[in-house]
């Protein structure tokens, strides 16, 4: 039996990962409201190698489809349509499996902020 | 009915792709944009979210591993649907 999950984006593209939220559930208060909220890029983080190394870990570390679609959207600046051609996917799970992408690679991004702070 | 549903942070965090990627309809982006300017925790959100698809644009997609390439389009192959 499938697990089914609330949020509006899970049900059109099944690549394992339909119980993720972008973000841990355990950030939020029970109204939805931030208990941990994220904190301001600080601009010097960015230019080190550190934080581009980061990122290309994280990317590395996704399911595959999720991989892909970020690699070349973000990573390789192709356009939505672009992506979907290239990957024969539609708009909606184009964007579905860009959304996971990106919501775990902020993480491991955020993470990364995090230390020494 | 002039009252547009007023998004919480949770659901901020579950938009921010339609927002980024212009596929919302103008009433959901008006709440969106409405929620950012009351919230600076879900502003530092899309600001960390911005930075992060910022520098993968500095990313050589030539240094990802060969393995990764490879599979890049095989991936799809096996893309359920359903």
């Amino acid at each position: 039996m499938r697990e089914r999950r609330t949020l509006p984006f899970s049900s059109f593209v099944g690549d394992g990962d339909e119980a993720d939220t972008a973000v841990d559930a355990d950030r939020f208060a029970r109204d939805g409201h931030w208990t941990a909220p994220p904190r301001g890029v600080p601009e010097e983080r960015l230019l080190a190698g550190e934080a581009r190394k980061t990122i290309e870990d994280a990317i590395e570390a996704l399911p595959p489809n999720q991989r892909a679609v970020i690699t070349l959207r973000d990573v390789e600046g192709l356009s939505a349509e672009e992506a979907c051609n290239v990957l024969g996917l539609s708009e909606t799970n184009q964007r579905v499996l860009l959304h996971r992408a990106r919501a775990k690679v902020r993480a491991a991004f955020e993470r990364y902020l995090e230390e020494d702070r | 009915m002039s009252t547009s549903h007023e998004l919480i942070c949770q659901e901020v965090v579950e938009v921010i792709t339609d927002y980024l990627e212009s596929a919302m309809d103008a009433r959901l982006r008006a709440s969106f944009e409405a929620h950012l300017s009351g919230c600076p925790h879900c502003t530092h959100y899309v600001e960390q979210m911005r930075a992060m698809i910022r520098v993968s644009g500095t990313i050589e997609a030539e240094s990802l591993s060969p393995e990764f390439q490879a599979g890049l389009l095989a991936a799809f192959r096996g893309l359920d649907l359903g």
